[in-house]
């Protein structure tokens, strides 16, 4: 029987000794148990294959979203919340509304929970603030390239989601050095018992002499149009053809069926199990002194808010990004529960919350730490691209036009 | 007795095999434990209790373990977006990484030590435990703690320096003080104090500051180095140490003096094995001079072959993996165990003997020539590296181990009477016994090697030494002993020359 987590059982545990939170849920396909599902691949169409025991036997598994992967929809999440005012969070965002004038494809406002390196991010980094001040040699930059695991209230104020999901960067250096603090999130889904769905030829494919082929090409995407390859094309400058006249075939001007070379095409399996973690002990390492000083009041309430930040993450998440990529849309089909790990050995008690209550327990201890004075940055920090980084993405997406084919940029 | 508990939180332990960089590590080597735990004493700023703990640890020895087996991860390569150079959002370069994945049985690893951490610092071993979140990457979760009855625990895997299956890092007397140098606390913690206080300065303060900073730190941000232990244990399965407490040792000494081939040189594969191990017999003919040892040279003064056991020299080929092609990345040379008991004390003769062909007269590491009348030339150097690449670690080629495997092809003493299997086989133990090595209780003979890249008998030329009447017939084999057998170990005729070398399965299938 689980309980609901309050905020004083969540400033217990984190001013205590309990481990972690950890939630093992299991998932179906939403079309039903049984249907096939398409998990994360690797160079080549790989999928990441593992064995465990269960029921007594060996049994396959396949990781279906990674670590890095679950992280990234836990962001996605809580920016949804805070889109929707479910939450508010310190954001800082580059908004590309005026250098989109420049560029062949628009880029859409990147804020701290899109870019891969958060706070450290390279685009912050050659991003300006209003008045022009590059962000890197900002007055916040200066303040948060000074963090570590015992001055870490720079980053709270300004990214916390970069304490909960990890960061390792400075901001004017670039490759990785300077503040480091470790992940405190950790999520992964695996499929249990899987049955892969590269079939056996058959005999009369065995004789056919493009057997290989067969073998390997699990699918197609079928033309309508029926576009015949011995048909050759002319492509112009403008993106339109002429037929009979050129040399190249209709499937290199995506007319044509086009098939998918991979021997992976897709599992089934007895159930898919997801687990999350939230690391208290992570947490416990950070200090949050203000005006110099350290008080362990305050570095419990900033890290209580961190717990309650990783939760609502988590719990967004699975109620919101359910759906992983094409043709991999899973559920849970039971209640979502989070273990409380204190002492091994002793049966952890048990938590739940849906997405409201997780919210609401974030926003509970967010106030709390405002009380004691560790406070998030109040009002959205918006930086412009700097001129190079407009140059670069502009000569960027020219490339990558020129080598498509695609034609001179408007 | 001590022991201390870690559970993988997510149920997976990510962790890099530093042996083997493709394969995760499990369970945990003490050294990375060690590590963990002292990395977070620095990180936390831990008091001196935490500290003495962890210097009556690395007194303590190495452990016993307790830990099930696990099921390791299809090996996959991720790419991950780079900081430091990028096109925005488009056209930013990835760099692969992998994160070597094992899902043990049972999330749980125990390690043992016979003795019991003393009254006064068990607080503050569990309080660092306590604070330990991770052994090996980021995403690897633990929880650690100071188990309350040790002598529940059955260990499953226990030190051992004879029949030992793996081998682990251990943490020893010395390591804390040397992971303390390389974590660099102090340095960076003055660094951070005085760009603090750089932050607030004005006018003078400020720019006396600055200038600290910048005498004392040239660099900019001193950072923490990767350290790495070097001192690794035997360790065995608990149960098989106590059936198998002796190792066969072979003829050789298992001290393998390895050369590597120098990048830029022409690549040779398995074929070339005779040309290669000739010239670096020449060498170290030439190289020990005047009176060349009988164990060096293999023949007695008048000419005719030793009947005593001499040196051995033999390819060190890339096989056994999944792109391995055979190509030879190095030689070995072997040193019989037993020299001539009359002679030098052996330190002696192989200093006088071998060191001319390794160095110079000042103590400078020579560069090797060898060569084939025109056919190709190679620069070789004895391999030093701290992490050699797998076929070029003696321990790749020493075991010990129970089941061995041919490389290069067997060539029998005498040809079979019959060319049925049997014959062959009674041949092959009679090139066991001769060479020194126990009788296999299984013995597969077939015609390709079971390494890949290892080929076909027909693939390696005759082995045509000692005359055009001896016997040519070569087999690949692949056996078990009944005891592990350390190495290296060749068998057969040529074997002296690089024919009929083993090799331990167990370093394929890793």
């Amino acid at each position: 029987m689980s309980e609901s987590l309050t905020l004083e059982e969540l400033n217990a545990a984190v001013a205590g000794s309990a481990a972690a939170f950890r939630s093992v849920t299991k998932l179906q396909p939403v079309g039903g148990e049984g249907d096939k599902v398409f998990p994360v691949t690797y160079s080549g169409g790989a999928y990441a294959i593992e064995r465990r025991a269960l029921d007594g036997k060996v049994v396959d598994c396949n990781l279906i979203d990674s670590v890095q992967s679950q992280a990234n929809r836990a962001e996605e999440a809580l920016k949804m919340a805070v889109e929707r005012s479910r939450t508010r969070l310190p954001l800082i965002e580059v908004d590309f509304q005026e250098a989109n004038a420049q560029f062949r494809n628009p880029l859409p406002t990147l804020t701290t929970l899109d870019v891969p390196h958060r706070l450290a991010d390279a685009i912050l980094r050659d991003s300006v603030l209003a008045e022009g001040t590059r962000f890197s040699k900002s007055e916040y930059a200066q303040r948060w390239g000074r963090s570590n695991l015992w001055n870490a209230t720079a980053v709270y104020e300004l990214c916390p989601t970069a304490l909960v999901f990890g960061m390792w960067g400075s901001p004017d250096k670039p490759g990785g050095l300077g503040a480091k603090f470790e992940r405190a999130f950790v999520s992964e889904i695996v499929a249990v018992d899987v049955v892969r769905n590269g079939r056996e030829r058959t005999d009369v494919e065995e004789l056919d002499p493009r057997k290989d082929l067969v073998n390997k090409r699990a699918g197609f995407r079928i033309d309508p149009l029926n576009a015949s390859k011995n048909v050759l094309v002319k492509q112009n400058e403008d993106g339109s053809f002429q037929v009979g006249a050129g040399k190249i075939r209709p499937s290199e001007i995506n007319h044509g069926n086009i098939p998918f070379e991979t021997a992976n095409s897709g599992i089934r399996f007895r159930y898919a199990e997801q687990t999350t973690v939230v690391s208290l002990g992570a947490l416990r390492k950070l200090r949050f002194p203000l005006d110099g000083k350290d008080d362990p009041e305050v570095n419990d309430a900033g890290r209580t808010v961190l717990a309650a930040l990783g939760l609502c993450a988590g719990v967004l998440a699975s109620e919101a990004n359910t759906s992983l990529r094409s043709r991999c849309h899973l559920w849970p089909v039971e209640e979502r529960e989070w273990e409380l790990l204190e002492k091994p050995g002793q049966t952890p008690r048990k938590f739940s919350m849906n997405g409201d209550q997780a919210i609401t327990l974030l926003n509970d201890a967010v106030a709390a730490a405002d009380q004691v004075g560790l406070r998030w940055m109040e009002e959205k920090l918006t930086l412009k691209p700097s001129p190079e980084l407009i140059d670069l993405v502009r000569q960027s997406q020219e490339t990558a036009a020129r080598e498509k084919g695609e034609g001179e940029a408007k | 007795m001590t022991a201390l508990g870690i559970r993988y939180l997510t149920g997976c332990s990510v962790a890099t095999d530093l042996a083997i960089p493709r394969r995760p590590e499990f369970p945990p080597h003490f050294g990375r434990v060690f590590m963990a735990m002292a990395a977070t004493h620095f990180e936390t700023r831990g008091n001196e209790e935490e500290r003495k703990a962890l210097e009556w640890l690395e007194t303590a020895g190495a452990p016993s373990i307790n830990a099930s087996d696990g099921n390791a991860r299809s090996f996959v390569e991720t790419y991950v977006p780079v900081n430091d150079k990028h096109g925005g959002i488009v056209g930013r370069s990835r760099q692969p990484r992998s994160f070597p994945t094992v899902r043990p049985d049972r999330p749980f690893v125990y390690l043992i030590w016979d003795s019991k951490v003393p009254e006064h610092l068990r607080d503050g071993l569990q309080r660092l435990c306590g604070k330990v979140t991770r052994i090996g990457h980021s995403s690897s979760l633990v929880q650690m703690w100071v188990v309350d009855d040790a002598a529940t625990i059955e260990p499953e895997w226990q030190p051992s320096n004879d029949a030992f299956e793996r081998q682990m890092r251990v943490a020893e007397p010395g390591t804390l003080a040397y992971l303390e140098r390389a974590f660099n606390a102090k340095e960076i913690e003055e660094y951070f104090q005085l760009s603090e206080a750089l932050a607030t300065a004005k006018g003078k303060q400020k720019n006396g500051l600055k200038k600290q900073i910048a005498e004392r730190f040239p660099e900019g941000m001193p950072e923490s180095l990767k350290p790495t232990l070097t001192r690794w244990q035997g360790y065995a399965r608990a149960g098989k140490q106590q059936i198998h407490a002796q190792v066969w040792r072979g003829p050789f000494d298992p001290k393998l003096i390895v050369l590597t081939r120098k990048a830029e040189q022409r690549v040779l594969g398995l074929e070339a094995t005779l040309q290669l191990t000739s010239a670096l017999r020449d060498a170290a003919m030439k190289a020990a001079g005047e009176n060349v040892p009988e164990w060096l040279s293999g023949h007695q003064a008048d000419g005719s072959p030793t009947l005593k056991p001499h040196a051995a020299f033999f390819p060190l080929p890339f096989v056994g993996a999944k792109y391995a092609d055979g190509h030879v990345m190095g030689l070995a040379m072997a040193i019989p165990r037993e020299l001539d008991p009359q002679s030098e004390i052996r330190e002696t003769a192989l200093g006088r003997v071998i060191g001319p062909l390794l160095f110079r007269d000042t103590g400078e590491e020579k560069v090797i020539r060898l060569w084939r009348n025109n056919a190709w030339k190679w620069e070789a150097e004895r391999e030093k590296r701290e992490y050699p690449p797998v076929t070029l670690r003696a321990k790749t080629w020493i075991g010990p181990a129970y089941e061995w495997a041919s490389v290069t092809p067997v060539v029998l003493h005498h040809y079979p009477k019959r060319k049925r299997g049997s014959d062959i086989e009674r041949i092959l133990l009679q090139a066991f016994e001769s060479a020194g090595l126990p009788s296999p209780i299984e013995m597969r003979v077939q015609p390709v090697s079971v390494f890949e890249g290892a080929g076909h008998v027909r693939s390696m030329p005759d082995f045509t030494e000692g005359g055009q009447k001896l016997c040519r017939y070569q087999v690949h084999v692949a056996v078990k002993f009944p005891v592990p057998v350390e190495g290296p170990a060749l068998i057969g005729r040529g074997r002296f020359r690089g024919y009929g070398l083993l090799r331990p399965v167990e370093v394929k299938r890793g």
